[in-house]
């Protein structure tokens, strides 16, 4: 291969691990503390992030009309350029600018509101979106909840009835992770990494410090949805008598806004009770409606749930959800809905109403539900779908992890590795004086490779692929020290630079390749056989060893090659500085 | 500045010594001593607590803890850090959260002021699967290195290897006992490191020692051999001494988990280090010299190599190299390979 094209190669190699090693210095480097923390906001703290920032600005902006939009708050000035685009003056730079931009010196500023609103949830969205990009640290790091659970195959049996095969098996797992996911969702958990590990288990990791009530509620989340028939009548008498009594309607719909318990006013029978209707606001948070009177007794509980999807009605084109039960619920549904024809039907999920569809016909194991817009009945077709898992889990082990102690052992053991990374590269270029510079700068490539393929993966850097790396910077200085020996081998010999480098790097090509092949096989194996936690070890050392084979075999010999010419240093000891006669 | 050597093959039995009496002591501590178990391998729950009040000792924490059966208490870190860990094993109607928020309740009647570091709970299948799993990947990996070094080298190289990494594992693992630490993820992932360290070091000694004897037809084998050993020398000191400056600070500074994995990294570089030069060596001359099995690559034929090239021109061929291997069968004590 002539040299253009290897310095070539290097060049793009280079510049690939750049482009993905872009986001994880952004990250560390450019994004500060609180925007971090935001990125592991619930979904509740967002908006009420989002919001109170608008209140701030307007309130910020209507004190200082005269003076200059500051530093903090320099977005709305953007905002209020994009609004007044096309309008002709496009000069927006004091806080009165801003407010006419958006009209709001004579309204209540709702528009302004609404677009910063808008911008901050963006923000946390393209912040959330680094993150992600980014080589983040792993859970035994930076603290957190892991929660493996095994999966109970017996459970499947038993709902088909027959042994499930082993791809039935499979299904249902991933389809147990979807739940699981949109579950975790639904509870305002933050970043939510939810897994497959090995056959028959799950494996999720929540950052932070999630709260373990929640943590409970949506691992035993079986069994919360069901069917109730609705109460109209009831439900208008209800109504009727909370306007005469505001007082206590005002407790009921507190309590009921935040799943508090209350004593049901007394013109309820005692096997009907009053649930709120919830929906579902823009960030996913369930917002109270109006209230609904139903039957305490469930028709059929989510239990004999399968699936649910959206389809649309093909006579009236309407959005609908299509909810399939089991053969057991579809008969029960079956005896349960002819009787009840005309008669509305609560969708309940965790003693929340989600929506009231009238009983049409008599239904089986088909249920269409319709009556929502198209969000609505993709909203209804997920929560449906969340109701239970088709295959029960168990856990089997559950860490959790201080954040403080992570952020102790990450602060002191970065320290630790950058010394000895600076000691190991003080180290070679003292004993191999201008070769070790070479050597160094394969090093310091190695890391680079190693980093952007592990962001660029989206893996984690847990305290065992610390390990994994710290052996593959040994390797790759291994290797060029073997390269090394080997040239003052062939200089002791007698043998002209440029020639010891081209034989130096071809003997020892083999010992090079055969050491990092047996290592590679060793890891291989540990990612498909070990544990987790060894995982996280091997996938580093496997990265770092392709890495460290490229750094030492292709891109030291590039630069030897470059450098080296009648005169060649590669030791601390004079005389291998220039050729010489042995 | 005086070279130094080692007689590695001359005094083989001092180094096969050392490693037996290494050995023998270890498997001892595993025997006599055990492990102290991590709570990854048993199931129960495990909660690492700080407590604040400096006057705190371990018996304070131990006897507010005393109504829970079982309970055990131990220091991380050092001692006056106020830092301990608390394990217990669940009675199957227990739940992980009850145990946690009774060890919160009993503490905080104790201790003004103290904080959760990290709590785990293992299932009982949990731990049999860590177990298993680790050894059944260790089994298989070992399996194919056999088979690649076969392959690569001969099998008697193969076996020199896979012989120095049991010795390794063994030697860690008798050290960990030794020290007290923890069996857990992390020792793990120490020893599958030097499972690594010491197989890439003992690849690249063999791979000179092999290059040796062919190069040197003519000489005793064990000098071949010590001659092989010598030649990588400075590589081999120059490796460790790079692992052991990236270890050492992680030794020094940190704590926790990261400090067991580096002072066991520490331990296990010298003593892969050790397998690989004098260990592997030697039950490779061992094979060799016994004839039990062939050191020497089959397909010298087709062996491009400087030294065989070199020996072509100087007219070696078949009938000879035969002659040498039927004189070896004859048996000496240190055969001599004559071209």
């Amino acid at each position: 291969m002539r040299k253009t094209e290897r310095i070539l190669i290097a060049l793009v190699v280079f510049a690939i691990c750049v482009w993905f090693l872009f986001p994880t210095i952004k990250w560390y480097g450019f994004v500060s503390a609180e925007d971090k923390a935001l990125t592991n906001a619930t979904v509740l703290q967002v908006k009420e992030y989002s919001q109170g920032q608008a209140e701030s600005v307007l309130n910020y902006l209507k004190e200082n009309i005269s003076s200059e939009v500051p530093k903090e708050y320099s977005f709305v000035l953007t905002l209020a350029k994009e609004q007044v685009k096309g309008k002709g003056n496009t000069d927006v730079r004091t806080c009165a600018d801003v407010l006419s931009a958006f009209s709001a010196t004579e309204d209540d500023g709702q528009a302004l509101k609404d677009a910063v609103e808008q911008y901050c949830r963006q923000h946390i969205q393209d912040l959330k979106e680094l993150s992600s990009k980014a080589l983040q640290l792993g859970l035994d790091l930076k603290g957190g909840m892991s929660i493996l659970l095994d999966v109970d195959p017996s459970s499947l049996a038993e709902r088909l009835g027959r042994e499930p095969s082993e791809s039935e098996i499979s299904a249902a797992i991933d389809e147990d992770i979807e739940i699981l996911k949109s579950r975790i969702d639904q509870f305002g958990m933050a970043e939510p990494e939810i897994r497959r590990q090995g056959d028959s288990q799950i494996l999720i990791e929540l950052a932070g410090t999630p709260d373990p009530s929640r943590v409970d509620a949506f691992l035993k989340g079986k069994g919360l949805l069901a069917f109730h028939l609705a109460d109209t009548l009831t439900t208008q008498r209800v109504i009727a008598y909370f306007e005469s009594n505001s007082e206590e309607y005002a407790q009921i719909m507190d309590a009921l806004a935040n799943d508090l318990p209350f004593t049901q006013p007394s013109i309820i029978p005692q096997d009907r009770m009053l649930a709120g209707v919830f929906y579902t606001d823009e960030y996913g948070l369930e917002q109270l409606s109006s209230v609904v009177v139903i039957y305490r007794q469930a028709a059929l509980d989510g239990g004999y749930l399968l699936s649910a999807q959206t389809s649309k009605d093909s006579t009236s084109n309407q959005p609908t959800v299509a909810v399939k039960l089991s053969d057991e619920g579809g008969s029960i549904f079956y005896d349960f809905t002819k009787a009840h024809i005309g008669q509305p039907l609560a969708i309940v999920m965790d003693g929340h109403v989600k929506s009231v569809a009238t009983i049409r016909d008599a239904l089986s194991t088909n249920v269409q539900i319709s009556g929502f817009t198209a969000k609505e009945a993709e909203n209804l077709a997920i929560l449906l779908k969340t109701a239970s898992l088709p295959i029960s889990v168990t856990i089997s082990s559950q860490q959790t992890v201080g954040a403080s102690l992570g952020e102790d052992s990450v602060r002191i053991g970065m320290k630790a590795i950058i010394y000895g990374f600076f000691l190991v590269v003080l180290f070679m270029v003292v004993f191999y004086s201008w070769s070790g510079l070479i050597a160094d700068i394969a090093l310091v490539m190695n890391l680079v490779i190693m980093i952007a393929t592990l962001g660029g993966f989206g893996s984690t850097l847990t305290l065992t692929g610390i390990a994994g790396l710290i052996l593959s910077v040994g390797m790759a200085v291994d290797a060029n020290v073997i390269i090394f020996e080997r040239i003052k081998d062939e200089l002791k010999a007698g043998v002209l630079p440029k020639k010891a480098v081209s034989t130096g790097f071809s003997k020892a090509l083999w010992t090079i390749l055969d050491s990092n092949i047996t290592t590679i096989i060793a890891a291989v194996v540990l990612i498909f056989f070990g544990s987790s936690a060894v995982r996280g070890f091997a996938t580093t050392l496997a990265i770092g060893i392709v890495s460290s084979l490229f750094t030492s075999l292709f891109l030291s010999h590039l630069l030897m090659d470059l450098t080296v010419g009648e005169r060649i240093s590669i030791s601390w000891r004079r005389r291998y500085a220039v050729n010489e006669e042995n | 500045m005086k070279k130094i050597e080692f007689n590695v093959v001359k005094h083989r039995t001092i180094y096969l010594g050392i490693a037996c009496v290494l050995l023998l002591a270890s498997v001892a501590l595993l025997v006599f001593k055990g492990f102290n178990l991590g709570i990854d391998f048993e199931s129960g729950v495990s909660v690492s607590v700080k407590i604040d009040d400096s006057d705190a000792l371990i018996e304070d924490v131990r006897q507010s803890l005393s109504q829970i059966e079982g309970v055990r208490v131990q220091n991380i870190g050092s001692s006056d850090d106020g830092r301990y860990q608390i394990r217990v094993k669940l009675s199957d109607n227990q739940t992980q959260r009850e145990m946690e928020n009774l060890i919160n309740t009993l503490l905080g009647r104790r201790f003004s002021s103290f904080s959760v570091l990290e709590s785990s709970f293992i299932g009982a299948k949990f731990s049999s699967s860590l177990v298993t799993g680790s050894l059944k990947a260790v089994a298989i990996a070992l399996a194919l290195i056999l088979v690649y070094v076969w392959i690569r080298f001969k099998v008697a190289y193969a076996i020199g290897s896979i012989l120095a990494l049991i010795h390794d594992v063994l030697l860690m693992l008798g050290f960990i006992s030794l020290i007290g630490f923890e069996i857990s993820s992390t020792t793990i992932a120490a020893i599958l490191t030097i499972i690594g360290y010491s197989l890439n070091n003992t690849i690249v000694i063999f791979d000179r020692v092999r290059e040796s004897i062919r190069g040197n037809h003519n000489q005793e084998l064990s000098s071949v051999m010590d001659y092989g050993v010598n030649s990588s020398l400075s590589r081999t000191t120059f490796s460790s001494v790079t692992t052991l400056l990236a270890v050492i600070p992680l030794a020094i500074l940190s704590s926790g988990d990261v400090r067991s994995f580096a002072i066991c990294m520490i331990f296990g570089v010298v003593v892969g280090t050790y397998s690989s030069n004098f260990l592997a060596t030697n039950v490779l001359y061992t094979l060799g010299r016994t004839n039990a099995l062939d050191i020497l690559k089959q397909e010298e034929e087709e062996d491009l190599s400087d030294a065989a090239v070199a020996k072509r021109m100087l007219g070696d061929d078949e009938p000879k190299l035969k002659k040498v291997k039927s004189d070896r069968k004859k048996g000496g004590n240190d055969p001599k390979i004559l071209v």
